[in-house]
């Protein structure tokens, strides 16, 4: 696996998470380095998402360890806040906020967080909406967009606080099939630069042109991991195989 | 680098057919379609004609006396204030007038009608006016006049979508000039009317018609052109400055106008020169103590709000908030106290709220020194005996009360009962539980009980020599009420904000104070508005149970003005059209108040996300 070079951002050791009696973790051990994209992939309720919510700490992990750019998760509130500001998340359901622009969304956190002048924000906001290609509608509330228009937004939104890390929590899953393609397109391109970025979806398409590496996720733990070529091609896992039979 | 989709646009070649429409389409499906519906139209609606022929004969009935409402019109609004200062009162419903004109222009509450829905509610007032005419009991010439009016309202609109055709829909007009004929027309009859005038001061039998006092109608036509005026300037102003900044400023104006009306204004105090200019101690020197704070406070918030301190700067807050709270133990000026306490809210939000830009800190900065400069007026203000000599407990009553009593105890409440709301639902158990306590606790006790408990039992808690008036006991009192009730029904709104917006705004990095203040209050607000204007209407009638702890309130002058002017005198019967008058007044109020929640409620664009 991944030896322990100093561009390791991203170390997971035993990683365990309960809600209640159900262990939705059941020790997940990984490292991920700088400019590395991952795919996390696996049935519904194989704790994939669970796994990289625990990355930024919306979810608490009961044991084992998680250090994030050199920042060990804890419960001091200073170092959560820290760290969510390096690592941007997209979700599902877009969570843009319904009741500001698109450009108050994307300025809000750079505003109050970075605490950036407003001219500056502004400035960056117009750059990265024209990045995911819809800087005419900065104007616009959420409620006005179509679901990609929104999941692009989102994406802005995250890029915003110039984040080392961008976690993806099936960002296409909410979407109509004509909308994916564009906000796949835009993960790509973000991939391209050079971003950290753990991808949780379904898109099988996207896993095998742009991941690094894939981790298969089962079970509450890491079944089997590698390159894409080895994970579509030759799966040794059982279990993977079954996974990829019924998908592919 | 995206795919942009692209829809085929083909028109349909004809226009799409018009539904089938009418008035008897319409009372074919709404009112006919069954014979069992027919029958019940045919019936519901002989009862609804019978009920409003009597209830019409009731209010405008040749019995009825109005003269009651005339000649105590001022005692209604406001109670026994002296005559030779009713400038005062003008004055201050000017400032209220103008900075209405302003706001109604500035938030475009209204916006623009099409002249399709002009015309049609022209001629439904006509409709209405004939139906009036034809049920209630007026002489035939005024049944003619009041015919014919209807009948040239509904024609005249007829005529004038006739002539404008299809463009009717698209014509638009300024809602606020149609709803400004409502006032100008009562401007209007100002001078037409004609009242029942004593002949002389005490004799309540011999009575004439007679026009409206210049004293009244000359300042209530300066108020309409007032307001005019005001409308007009926000309406220039819309174009040559920021909308924020212009809504911001008003905002302002607004909470700066109401102490301003009530205290310095209607309550004239005379102040004590020696106390406010004296070499600072703890009981004197109210300026220099200002200017203390001003400075000092400008120089901790900067050190407190700028990037390199971090958060970590809230315990200097926190400590203030210990100082603060402390001060109310030991001897000294109200004003300190207030100061210590302003200062340690600020020195809390400072960290969170500053920014690290020179122009927010700077921002922040400037609200402290006007927050201490305000805080000081008032202080001052309210320290100095009133000179409007009133030999009741209050130096203004009446309707006039009841609005200072609604007004400040909804201003009042609200950030009180969001603070509630925000306990109720905190992860902090101990705080949960305060605030549970309090709300059940407020909530499971009439609000006449709260009343009179303000008036009894509060001034055994309070520290020596300090005494409130019966009105700031009642005021206190209205706001802890409100607020217990605001709280319920903005803790609504906190459950219908959905875990994504809050997971969202952490993965950004925000703290729980900016999320709560940037994400979760705005929508929790904007989802519970009608529920929120219920409470503020509420809480305005309410006022009227004031009267419990001797305040006279508008509804307490209304019943009590009566028993002198009918001969020969029946208290039952003479309390009829005062009540009638303050039910008008009281609908008049709450009914504009629900209309405007309802179009903020469609601007805001509630359940459209």
């Amino acid at each position: 696996m991944a030896d322990l070079g100093q561009d390791d951002i991203i170390i997971c050791e035993g990683v365990k998470k309960w809600f209640g009696d159900f262990q939705a973790l059941t020790g997940v051990t990984t490292r991920i380095k700088e400019q590395e994209v991952v795919v996390v992939i696996g049935p519904s309720g194989s704790g994939k998402s669970t796994f990289i919510r625990c990355i930024n700490r919306l979810e608490a992990h009961q044991e084992g360890t998680i250090v994030v750019d050199g920042i060990e998760l804890t419960n001091d509130l200073r170092n959560i806040e820290k760290i969510r500001a390096e690592v941007g998340m997209v979700f599902q359901q877009f969570n843009l906020f319904p009741h500001l622009t698109v450009l108050d969304n994307v300025t809000l956190a750079p505003l109050w967080v970075r605490k950036t002048p407003k001219g500056e924000s502004d400035a960056q906001a117009m750059q990265l909406l024209e990045r995911v290609g819809i800087p005419e509608q900065a104007e616009k509330y959420p409620g006005q967009l179509s679901g990609g228009q929104q999941q692009r937004v989102a994406i802005a939104r995250a890029l915003a606080m110039n984040p080392k890390i961008m976690l993806f929590d099936e960002p296409t899953s909410a979407l109509d099939p004509e909308m994916i393609k564009e906000v796949l397109d835009v993960m790509k391109e973000l991939a391209q630069s050079g971003m950290t970025m753990i991808v949780v979806t379904h898109e099988m398409g996207f896993a095998r042109e742009v991941a690094d590496r894939v981790l298969f996720f089962d079970y509450g733990t890491i079944v089997e991991e590698g390159t894409p070529e080895h994970f579509f091609t030759s799966p040794e896992h059982d279990r993977t195989k079954l996974f990829l039979s019924q998908i592919l | 680098m995206t795919g942009r989709i692209v829809l085929p646009d083909t028109e349909p070649e004809r226009p799409p057919e018009p539904p089938p429409h009418g008035p008897i389409v319409w009372a074919h499906e709404n009112l006919f379609s069954t014979v069992a519906s027919g029958i019940l139209t045919v019936v519901v609606g002989t009862l609804v004609v019978l009920f409003l022929v009597g209830v019409l004969g009731f209010i405008f009935g040749a019995d009825r006396r109005w003269d009651a409402v005339f000649f105590n019109t001022r005692l209604m609004m406001t109670q026994a204030y002296p005559e030779d200062q009713y400038f005062r009162v003008w004055l201050s419903l000017g400032i209220i007038v103008s900075l209405t004109g302003l706001s109604l222009a500035v938030w475009q509450v209204g916006g623009r009608v099409s002249l399709n829905r002009i015309t049609r509610l022209l001629s439904s007032i006509g409709a209405g006016l004939i139906g009036l005419e034809v049920l209630g009991p007026f002489s035939i010439r005024a049944r003619v006049i009041g015919i014919l009016i209807g009948l040239v309202l509904i024609g005249g609109s007829y005529l004038v979508k006739r002539a404008a055709g299809e463009r009717a829909k698209q014509e638009t007009i300024p809602l606020m000039a149609i709803v400004g004929i409502v006032p100008a027309l009562g401007v209007v009859a100002l001078y037409v009317l004609r009242i029942p005038t004593r002949l002389a001061e005490d004799n309540y039998a011999e009575q004439v018609l007679a026009p409206i006092a210049n004293s009244t109608r000359i300042p209530i036509t300066v108020l309409f052109v007032v307001g005019v005026v005001a409308y007009s300037v926000g309406v220039l102003m819309l174009d040559r400055m920021p909308n924020a900044t212009a809504r911001v400023a008003l905002v302002g104006l607004w909470v700066l106008s109401l102490p301003a009306i009530v205290l310095t204004i209607l309550r004239d105090p005379e102040l004590d020169y020696d106390k406010i200019l004296a070499i600072p101690g703890f009981q004197e020197g109210y300026l220099w103590w200002a200017v203390i704070f001003a400075v000092g406070g400008s120089l901790l918030i900067t050190y407190l709000g700028s990037p390199a301190r971090g958060e970590g700067g809230r315990a200097i807050g926190g400590l203030l908030v210990v100082v603060a709270l402390a001060s109310w133990g030991v001897s000294m000026l109200v004003l300190i106290r207030l100061f210590l306490l302003f200062l340690a809210t600020f020195a809390l939000a400072a960290p969170t709220f500053g920014g690290g830009e020179g122009r927010a800190r700077a921002r922040i900065v400037g609200l402290w020194v006007m927050t201490v400069a305000a805080a000081a007026y008032f202080v001052v203000l309210v320290s100095g005996p009133s000179t409007v000599q009133v030999q009741t407990t209050f130096f203004i009553g009446g309707l006039f009360l009841s609005f200072i009593l609604a007004i400040f105890g909804i201003v009042l409440s609200f950030p009180l009962g969001v603070l509630f709301a925000l306990g109720r639902t905190s992860s902090m158990p101990i705080f949960r539980l305060m605030c549970v306590a309090y709300i059940e606790v407020v909530r499971g006790v009439p609000f006449i009980t709260w009343l009179l408990t303000a008036i009894i039992v509060f001034p055994i808690f309070l520290p020596l020599g300090v005494q409130v008036s019966n009105v700031v006991a009642v005021l206190v009192m209205t706001v802890l009420f409100s607020a217990a009730y605001l709280a319920e029904n903005v803790r609504g709104g906190l459950q219908s904000v959905s875990g994504g917006q809050i997971e969202a705004a952490k993965a950004l990095g925000m703290t729980t104070a900016q999320t709560t203040v940037f994400i979760i209050l705005p929508q929790a607000l904007r989802a519970v508005i009608p529920a929120l204007v219920g409470q503020v209407i509420g809480t305005f009638k309410d006022t009227s149970l004031v009267i419990i702890v001797g305040l006279f309130d508008f509804l307490a002058i209304a019943r009590n003005v009566i028993p002198n002017q009918r001969v020969p005198f029946n208290n039952l019967d003479a309390l009829t059209e005062p009540l009638m008058y303050a039910a008008l007044v009281y609908w008049i109020f709450t009914f504009s108040f629900s209309r405007a929640s309802q179009r903020l409620e469609k601007k805001l664009g509630v359940g459209e996300r």
